[in-house]
Order: structure tokens, then sequence, then C-alpha cells
């Protein structure tokens, strides 16, 4: 695979210590993950007080920042639909997941060797 | 001698097999039959909002063909609708551009889109114990 593996994982707060959103559209961060580099980054998100578009805005600027994996324990249906436009693959959590960035970085990094 | 059709796209297996009709006048055993495309052209149209062309480049086919399995489909759906009877989704002539995968070892799903062969490991956590989700 020669396109950068780049994931966007919700998550609590600014740093790895905080828990996975249960939201993906409502996160209040999100860490931007590349599996190539192991660069990481947090963004905050500044749609979360969109009631309607929220779904819809932050998954367009996340596939601005070139990620292509949507990683959360729910994914809505506007998210769903950007991702299918935009080729984004999903992957659901398992519903007991209460990881910490941290944790669910170790799994990332221990397995994928890319 | 009529020619071959070529396998429409679909985006991915619906996700249930079909719809029961409830009450008085429901009748299960007066069944409708929904061919994946004409549920996928359903889909574009009337959930994701794409237009004709749109939806005709999703599937793979000509503008007048989308409107010919669009308007079965509503017929199709409008009949069960109104006359109580259970709509079955199945059949058709499609290959899928996305399927779902379960990890039986982190227990996580995840989809895999345009693939030709079934992925052989977990996106997450690169197990290699990953199963086709069927609807
Ligand atoms: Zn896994």
């Amino acid at each position: 695979m020669n396109e950068d593996r780049i994931f966007a994982i919700p998550l609590m707060g600014q740093s790895l210590d905080f828990k996975i959103s249960r939201l993906f559209a409502r996160s209040p961060f999100y860490l931007i993950f590349n599996t190539r580099n192991h660069n990481i980054q947090f963004i905050k998100n500044e749609f979360i007080d969109d009631k309607i578009q929220s779904g819809k805005t932050i998954s367009k600027f996340l596939i601005s920042q070139k990620v292509n994996i949507f990683c959360a324990c729910e994914i809505g249906f506007n998210v769903q639909k950007i991702a299918e436009k935009n080729k984004v693959q999903l992957i659901i959590l398992a519903e007991q997941s209460e990881f910490t960035g941290e944790e669910l970085l170790n799994i990332i990094k221990n397995k994928n060797n890319n | 001698m009529a020619r071959p059709i070529n396998p429409r796209r679909v985006f991915s297996r619906p996700k249930v097999k079909g719809f029961i009709p409830m009450g008085f006048y429901s009748s299960d055993l007066d069944t409708i039959y929904l061919t994946v495309e004409e549920y996928e052209s359903i889909r574009l149209k009337d959930y994701m909002f794409l237009s004709q062309l749109e939806s005709s480049e999703h599937m793979g086919i000509s503008r007048p063909t989308l409107t010919r399995i669009y308007d079965k489909a509503r017929k199709k759906i409008a009949e069960a609708l109104c006359e109580g009877k259970q709509i079955l989704i199945q059949g058709g002539n499609v290959i899928y551009l996305e399927e779902w995968y379960l990890c039986s070892s982190c227990g996580s799903k995840f989809n895999s889109m345009n693939n030709k062969e079934n992925p052989t490991k977990c996106p997450l956590c690169g197990d290699t114990k990953v199963e086709q989700i069927d609807s």
C-alpha cells in the first residue's frame, strides 16, 4: 500500500491519557495518527456546537487533513455518507471499548507494520 | 440474442433482508421481491440525495437504465406499502464495492472498499482472524 494510512480517533481531551469519545461527530478532540511515520497530532473539534451539520463538517474537515480511516465507537449516518463518498475506511470498535488514546495507539502501533 | 448485462455496482449489502407488514390487513404471504440494484437506486437517489447522473455513475450504468431500475423499485415499494405485502431484498446482478468484516481478536468491525480480495488482517490490531459479515 503506497498511500499513508491516517487514522482519526475521537478523544475526550487533548492528550493521549484521555479516553476515546463515544460519539464521533461530537467528540471534543481528534487524535490523528499516521501509521507510516508515527506522527501524532491533536485537532480540536470546532464544529461540536453545530447541532445539525457537525457530522458532515467535521468529517469533511478531517478528510481535508488527509485522514483516510475513521475509528470510533459509534458513527452517525452523516459521517458514514461523507466517508462513503470519499472512500474513507470505517472501523467500529467493540461495544465495551473504553480505551485511552495511548492504549488504542499501542494496539495500532504494535501490530500494524504497514 | 440478448446482450449479457454487466454487473451493477452496489456500495454495500443492504442492512436487512426485508420488511414485514404489521396489522390487520397485512399479509405476509404476498411478497414483493426487490432486487439489490433496485434497493441501491432508492438508496442513492432518495437517501443519499444524489442526482440521476451521480447515481448512474455510482452504479456504473447509463442514466436511462438507472431511471428504469429506480421507477421499478418505487412501484414495487408502493405496492408493498399500499397492499400490505412483505418486501424481500434479494437477487440482481451486482458487485459490492464495500463489504464489512469482524475481527474476532479485538472485536472491531471494519469496511473494505473497492477490494478485489478479502482483507487478510484487521486494520486496527493486525490480527488475521477476520470474517465477512453477511446481512
Ligand atoms: Zn482486530
